[in-house]
């Protein structure tokens, strides 16, 4: 039985314009950060799901994040699963970080090469307390913690500005190895402080050609509020409802043949073209034809 | 209808009658399930994930095998949403039946549902570490709260009281947007109070305007209880004087203190707003307005044995006798704060008034206890991690090496302005790690002048032209212009130190008074 993703994707109709804009970004060097944005069941997810599907065709590494309402998606958890995801081994200098931060007594084990800054906290001169390592030889596990360490009083403006950059110089030091994509979805959802860390933080590394081989896919319900500087980095797309044709398509997608024309009016007029609430009534009609033995 | 069996027809004679938007569509989907699919496809909008385990919980009479299949049937739903990590309803669709369930004739079997969804995931918790603890945690309380509102909610406070304890800020953000979810069941209390703790959250996060907006909700509203409104005021007050605006401070610290005196229930309250108002005094420059409330609030602080107030209130009463320059008895005010510091064991602040109280005794001059201090308060730095503060030990290190600079003798002075200088250099290295543009900048700027009166004119353009770049880095434009005004200023002085110029003009001048006198010869 085909799995659920492959039936949407089967199902999919619409946004060929963003899908070729889409595909176009994950070639061009210029522009890396691509936000959709939209109703709620207007069909981003199912965009985002093409677009995964486009990705997973071209074997290009990738990270997704679903920010929710259970999880606490801050700066330091987004990090973590674009960690997780693209491979906790090339993170180690962070993850030693994080770990830093988080675990009582804990002592760095990785000195940063390189850099222009002297960063005291790194070379351990600060508090005396980090080992000069070879970070070949050096494997470190996230003891996934995120209350700040008891035993320390960091700031959390200071630890979201050295964790950032320990992140960043990660990336960086990826930056030479194919393009990735990072997928972030539902960031209406994010607070305003962590939607500024992204922003601001993040993708501005992006913006100013810091992190050339990553592209960034930002979906939510609001139209990012981007700064001119923005305006050759990003490519903002608005998913609009589904016309009558689109409805069609999809009716015939999903094997509704047959007097398509007064169902899709009437679809139409009911969804408002919107794809959660047409996809949901189809799932009943189909449900109704399925009874009447059809 | 010419065939009432055929399915298009009856679809379309459906969508006639039914509403239109998510909630009709979810309602013709309905309809077409049997009773116990529709009935288990509304529970499953109860929680926030859809698992075999909780599908057991949600209707108990299933066994493991129908759970699987009605996993397996939820999931192919176009209102259910799948990624790789979980299941879980829309948001569109959970909100439409969640209304559903906010009906009264509802009201037991959510009640029911919604305990033993709590009961499950305090044993979760109770199994689970670290991440997975804290969301079991979290997902407890939502559903104690939607269960009992009375006895859940309270749980709620508790947690972000913790949580904001721990600075755990993000972990309080999360609870209070899963509660936010459950309004429709809160009493208008409850409301205000849910509001209130996100009010503190963002003056936690600084994020001023966003604390007041809140904050003002609530100290307008009707029907909120007495206390709530009174620690409204007060917050706004704090706010406004976070964001210097002093006259707005007082206005909100006096109508707080007015409340809480004419009600013996909130009594507790006013060491905290007579403080709150003295400071606003204070930087309006009326110290005589404030000594008296500080003088009162040590008195309560002391009744009560409140060490954190009177850490607080002490440290107050030095910022005031400091601002009158009466630094004899600001520092008998700050050793005060500083017992009760230590007594109450907050190393960070402890580290903040240790360079209190060495710029105090730097206002006198007093050099050696005044490192003493500073020197403490690094150490302290050092042992938490907080580089801002250790930045501001260095940058006192390099005042008091610098002072000290103009009074030595000559054998020794260059070792102190070399000290000064290193200090300095530290403390920009710090803030730059930081990415504190602004306070890097700051430090910029005083090197630079201090290297400009020792007529290191290179050295002091430099560094104000790097000060610029930092300002503007940090948004401050005024402070930008001005760093470039002096390093303009000193354009004009490079190269030749001014005794040099001035032994070349009278070169000169004598030169030609001596061509002069010959040629008139």
């Amino acid at each position: 039985m085909a799995s659920k993703i492959d039936r949407l994707l089967a199902e999919f109709v619409n946004r060929e314009t963003e899908m070729a804009s889409f595909v176009k970004l994950l070639d061009d060097p210029d522009q890396n950060v691509f936000a959709i944005w939209g109703d709620g069941g207007v069909g981003k997810s199912y965009l985002m799901a093409k677009m995964l599907h486009e990705v997973s065709n071209r074997n290009l590494p990738r990270a997704e994040v679903l920010v929710t309402n259970t999880r606490n998606t801050d700066y330091l958890s987004i990090m973590r699963k674009i960690r997780d995801d693209l491979g906790s081994d090339q993170f180690f200098a962070f993850t030693d970080m994080v770990n830093f931060f988080t675990v009582p007594q804990y002592e760095l084990n990785i000195n940063i090469e390189g850099g222009s800054n002297v960063s005291v906290l790194r070379s351990g001169k600060i508090s005396g307390d980090a080992q000069v390592g070879d970070v070949a030889g050096v494997i470190i596990k996230d003891v996934m913690l995120s209350d700040p360490r008891p035993d320390r009083d960091v700031p959390d403006e200071e630890r979201l500005t050295r964790l950032t950059d320990a992140f960043i110089d990660c990336l960086q030091a990826m930056d030479a190895g194919g393009t990735r994509v990072i997928f972030l979805d539902a960031v209406e959802k994010l607070s305003d402080r962590t939607a500024r860390w992204l922003w601001e933080e993040l993708l501005d590394q992006v913006r100013a050609n810091e992190l050339i081989s990553f592209n960034f896919v930002v979906c939510g319900r609001k139209e990012p509020s981007l700064h001119r500087d923005w305006q050759d980095a990003a490519s903002v797309h608005e998913l609009k409802s589904l016309t009558l044709e689109h409805i069609k398509q999809y009716l015939e997608r999903r094997g509704v043949p047959g007097a398509v024309d007064d169902v899709a009016m009437a679809l139409l007029v009911t969804s408002e073209g919107n794809m959660l609430r047409l996809a949901t009534a189809v799932d009943g009609f189909l449900k109704l034809k399925a009874s009447a033995g059809q | 209808m010419s065939n009432p069996t055929d399915p298009t027809e009856v679809l379309l004679e459906l969508l006639a009658k039914l509403p239109k938007g998510l909630g009709g569509s979810i309602e013709l989907l309905l309809g077409q399930m049997d009773e116990q699919s529709a009935a288990l496809t509304r529970l499953a909008a109860i929680p926030h994930l859809i698992e075999t385990t909780l599908l057991r919980i949600l209707d108990p009479g299933l066994s493991q095998e129908t759970a699987d299949e009605a996993y397996e049937q939820l999931s192919a739903l176009s209102i259910v949403v799948a990624t790789g990590e979980a299941s879980f309803i829309h948001d569109e669709a959970r909100v439409y039946l969640l209304s559903w369930w906010a009906k009264p004739e509802r009201a037991n079997a959510f009640r029911d549902t919604n305990r033993r969804l709590a009961q499950h995931f305090e044993d979760v918790a109770a199994k689970s570490i670290s991440i997975a603890a804290a969301e079991a945690n979290r997902q407890r309380i939502y559903h104690a709260v939607a269960a009992d509102p009375e006895s859940g909610f309270p749980m709620f406070e508790q947690y972000c009281r913790e949580a904001r304890y721990r600075y755990a800020f993000s972990d309080c953000r999360a609870a209070i947007s899963l509660v936010s979810e459950l309004e429709l069941l809160l009493s208008v209390d409850q409301k205000l109070a849910l509001t209130y703790h996100e009010a503190k959250l963002h003056a936690d996060l600084r994020d001023w305007e966003g604390a007041s907006a809140l904050l003002e909700t609530i100290a307008n509203h009707n029907d909120v209880r007495a206390e709530l409104r009174s620690l409204a005021l007060f917050r706004l007050g704090v706010v406004n004087f976070e964001q210097r605006k002093f006259d707005s401070a007082t206005g909100y610290f006096k109508q707080a203190m007015q409340m809480a005196e004419a009600d013996t229930s909130l009594h507790y309250q006013l060491p905290r707003i007579r403080e709150g108002l003295a400071n606003a005094y204070r930087e309006l420059n009326e110290p005589t307005a404030a000594e008296p409330l500080l003088l009162k609030s040590i008195v309560d602080a002391r009744e009560r044995e409140d060490v954190w107030t009177l850490t607080s209130v002490y440290h107050s009463l030095g910022l005031l006798y400091r601002k009158r320059n009466d630094t004899k008895q600001a520092i008998t005010a700050f050793n005060d704060s500083l017992d009760c510091l230590r007594d109450a064991g907050d190393r960070v602040r402890e580290a903040q008034l240790l360079l209190t109280l060495a710029g105090a005794h730097g206002d006198l001059a007093e050099w050696d206890e005044s490192e003493k201090y500073v020197r403490e308060s690094v150490k302290l730095s050092k042992d938490m991690g907080h580089t801002a503060n250790l930045a501001r030990g260095y940058a006192e290190i390099a005042r008091i090496a610098y002072a000290r600079s103009s009074k030595a003798a000559k054998s020794k002075r260059q070792a102190l302005i070399d000290e000064a200088v290193e200090s300095w250099r530290m403390a920009e290295r710090l803030l730059i790690d930081v990415h504190d543009w602004y306070g890097a900048a700051m430090i910029k700027v005083n090197l630079g002048r201090t290297q400009r009166r020792l007529t290191r004119i290179d050295e002091a353009r430099a560094l104000f032209l790097g000060a610029a770049d930092l300002f503007a880095r940090a948004d401050e434009q005024a402070a930008e212009a001005d760093a470039r005004a002096r390093f303009d200023r000193l354009e004009g002085e490079a190269g030749l130190p001014w005794y040099v110029w001035l032994l070349l003009v009278i070169g000169t001048l004598f030169g030609l008074l001596m061509v002069i006198g010959l040629m008139l010869e």
